[in-house]
């Protein structure tokens, strides 16, 4: 399998203190890879490092052997990579279609067909009811779930999902989890930061520990 | 901004009643900070109402009006021509020619920034803080943000009503152009230039706009030319403010020194080290799950909170027939149950089947379309949200409502104010008094903390730098500091560790111990299975059951299949 995403000696920084020291990490094609740690340890960081939504950072990051050091936000998305921050942010003003549509858009920018409507609306039922609702007035767990879909739907080639499971009903979850269980077989690479190891296992094939800022490899059996 | 006319209804104020109904000079100061404080009241009422750009714009319109209503009034106040022939300030002592003018203007400078500064580190600095950043946070606190908003009025109104009396004294005349829209865009760029948030900041920046005045002349075209330049690059270069900014372009550059001569992975060099490494326990929790046993077995050592007077088993919140709808969509349909004293309730459901807005209408954010809620025996519909929290509820948010620039433990304190904030007067006069209450606050608050197993550097931590699942549990933090018998949660657990929500089962168990209530909004099974005695289920907006009991009884069918199944393996 290709690495898909190499992380070599990635330090980070918040002005003066220090978040991430050294990360080495490489995330192949087709892999779940899992991020846990305590609240605080740096799990965040990493993923919005990689996603150069913070710039504060330095050492090698690699997507697809292209280097992201002096690529901003945006430029790194339309090479494929999609990030769904903690909070669940969507635009609360436009309705759930026209979210998606922008979603689709980031797809043909990235020269892939978009996912379906009909393939979104099975992973999330909830969302095919609501479709022309402006995305506002959904609830916390229905916004987490278009965030979801909207990064699904973009077909990107590595995914990175801070606290996926946080606000969704457990069936909910369940669904979604094996839907990117079911990408990650077609080859996308996810890097997840996932606090609850019921969904997070059933995603990730290996799991690395942040402590402090420090990565630690080790292996997690599968259940 | 509506300062500026605030001023000039106290020099109008004083002007008048020295000139035309011969007050003494002292004796019109009170009379002169009277009208100013009548008039901030009567712009700020919009205030009551507004924010943001709607705020600014009725501001805009006060210094217009003044200057309208100055006009309207010609035969009293001059119009156009002003006040002149206003006696000057200690004319009487000016034997030698010395009119004292500019040694009052001083000390007058000197005792405000003593006293703003010490009604900011006053514990009424944290609650206009959080009127302005987490007005939600302060009104699930029982803290009126209508009070806050008029004690506010109030305080500001104090000093511009003294410099607008002032004023008046020295320049020895009134006219309407001196409150007119120059004064405000001063008063405006003086606060934003150094310092938004500062007390000296704004004496720095108003100081240094003066100097530039007086170097180009007050009446020349450039003065008014040259001060929105210099505003309008400021704003442009540092939206924060010089000093903000400025510090922010060092710091930046001292950080690209640094990074360059210790590179990447090179931890030894950095400055600091590497923090400890986390211990083998917390790697430990991390493979165990949420466990009831071993949070009971750490209960023990937990020093026991105020228990609450409530018999147990006493119904403290009871909701009946609860029913909102959005634009005809029925989010919550007649739903009743009860939290008793002692009793930790876990509401569950999908997402949207109106879990939120049921925790909304109990504490007094949203009205019910029909329905009663009851809060320790008190009927609690119909009321605002901080009255509704004085009867003995608080919450939590999904998205926390905390106030950013402020640390875990100053949040903390909010949740303190109502029963231990000090009044108004002290809050601007008495020094000794605050400074103790400061030091009661901070310990009170440090204590709430260290029971939700906060470390000594995160409960110092500013919001803002910490991850979401720590704001979560600032905000418990918050809720147990209000002492409300109630205390709804939604969604704590949402992206803790193990560790951290065996630190939060605790915290939850201890305030059971303590008889409160607590209703609680979360999807993690096994924190729910850990904590919880009785379980409500929602569908759609209805109760589909309640069960009670749900650790001793078999698990119902219902949450089998709510559960997907994951707490059954669990459980096997």
């Amino acid at each position: 399998m290709t690495d898909l995403l190499t992380l070599k000696g990635v330090d980070s920084w918040y002005g003066r203190s220090r978040a991430l020291w050294g990360i080495n990490l490489t995330v192949r094609a087709g892999e779940g890879m899992g991020v846990v740690g305590r609240n605080g340890a740096g799990k965040s960081t990493l993923l919005r490092s990689i996603a150069r939504v913070h710039s504060d950072c330095r050492g090698a990051i690699e997507l697809n052997g292209t280097s992201l050091a002096r690529l901003s936000a945006d430029a790194v998305a339309r090479m494929g990579l999609s990030f769904v921050r903690e909070g669940a942010p969507v635009v609360g003003e436009l309705s759930v279609v026209i979210n998606l549509d922008l979603a689709r858009r980031l797809a043909r920018l990235r020269g892939q067909e978009p996912v379906p409507y009909e393939e979104v609306w099975k992973i999330f039922p909830v969302l095919a009811t609501k479709q022309n609702l402006r995305a506002g007035l959904l609830s916390g767990g229905q916004r987490q779930m278009l965030a979801l879909a909207s990064a699904i739907v973009s077909r990107p080639t590595v995914l990175l999902l801070d606290e996926p499971s946080a606000g969704l009903a457990p069936e909910a979850c369940a669904s979604i989890f094996q839907a990117i269980r079911q990408l990650c077989d077609q080859g996308l690479a996810v890097l997840i930061a996932e606090q609850n190891r019921d969904w997070l296992d059933g995603v990730a094939d290996r799991s690395v520990l942040l402590e402090t800022g420090r990565l630690h490899h080790r292996a997690v059996p599968l259940s | 901004m509506i300062l500026a006319t605030v001023m000039g209804a106290a020099a109008y104020a004083g002007g008048l009643l020295t000139l035309n109904e011969h007050w003494s000079l002292w004796a019109s100061l009170p009379a002169a900070l009277a009208v100013a404080i009548i008039w901030q009241m009567i712009i700020g009422l919009a205030g009551l109402r507004i924010r943001g750009l709607y705020l600014g714009l009725v501001s805009f319109f006060s210094v217009l009006v003044f200057a309208n209503i100055v006009d309207l009034l010609q035969g009293w106040t001059g119009g156009d021509d002003g006040l002149i022939g206003v006696q000057q300030l200690f004319s009487s002592q000016s034997t030698n020619g010395n009119t004292y003018s500019y040694e009052t203007v001083v000390i007058i400078a000197v005792v405000s920034v003593v006293v703003a500064s010490q009604f900011v580190a006053s514990s009424w600095g944290l609650r206009l803080r959080a009127l302005r950043d987490s007005p939600y946070g302060l009104a699930v606190s029982g803290v009126s943000l209508t009070r806050t908003k008029l004690a506010t009025y109030v305080v500001s109104a104090i000093p511009a009503g003294l410099c607008g009396w002032c004023l008046a004294f020295v320049n020895q005349s009134v006219s309407p152009s001196i409150f007119g829209l120059s004064l405000t865009l001063v008063l405006f760029a003086g606060v934003e230039l150094v310092g938004p948030g500062t007390i000296v900041g704004p004496l720095i920046g108003t100081g240094l706009l003066e100097i530039y005045s007086n170097l180009v002349s007050p009446f020349s075209s450039y003065n008014v030319l040259g001060l929105g330049l210099l505003l309008a690059v400021v704003i442009l270069v540092f939206p924060n403010g010089i000093r903000r900014g400025g510090g922010r372009t060092i710091e930046a550059l001292r950080d690209r020194y640094r990074h360059r001569r210790s590179p990447g992975g090179d931890a030894a060099s950095a400055p600091g080290g590497p923090p400890a490494s986390a211990t083998a326990a917390e790697t430990e929790a991390e493979q165990t799950g949420f466990d009831r046993a071993l949070v009971l077995e750490s209960l023990k050592s937990v020093e026991a909170l105020h228990p609450l007077s409530f018999p147990t088993a006493e119904p403290l919140l009871k909701v009946r027939d609860l029913r909102r709808s959005f634009d005809g969509n029925l989010a919550v349909a007649d739903a009743s149950f009860e939290v008793k004293a002692g009793g930790i309730m876990a509401l569950i459901g999908d997402n949207g089947s109106g879990k939120t807005t049921i925790i909304n209408m109990i504490s007094g954010l949203l009205r019910p379309d029909a329905g009663s809620v009851v809060i320790c025996g008190q009927l609690a519909t119909g009321r605002s949200a901080h009255q509704v929290s004085a009867l003995g509820v608080t919450r939590t948010f999904q998205i926390p409502q905390l106030i950013g620039e402020l640390t875990v433990r100053e949040n903390v304190e909010v949740g303190l104010l109502r029963a231990h904030g000090v009044g108004l007067a002290r809050g601007v006069l008495a020094g000794f008094a605050t400074w103790k209450n400061q030091r009661m606050l901070r310990a009170e608050a440090d204590e709430i903390c260290r029971l939700l197993g906060l470390s000594e550097s995160e409960i110092g931590t500013r919001i803002e730098q910490l991850p979401l699942g720590l704001r979560r549990l600032a905000e418990v933090g918050r809720a147990i500091a209000t002492g409300s018998p109630v205390i709804c949660l939604d969604e704590p657990a949402a992206g803790l560790n193990s560790k951290e929500l065996h630190e939060l089962g605790r915290a939850l168990l201890a305030l059971q111990q303590s008889n409160r209530a607590i209703l609680l909004v979360e999807h993690n099974v096994r924190f729910v299975m850990g904590v919880c005695d009785d379980i409500v289920l929602l569908r759609h907006g209805e109760v589909v059951g309640i069960y009670p009991d749900v650790r001793s009884n078999p698990l119902p069918e219902e949450l089998r299949t709510f559960f997907s199944n994951v707490w059954v393996e669990a459980a096997e």
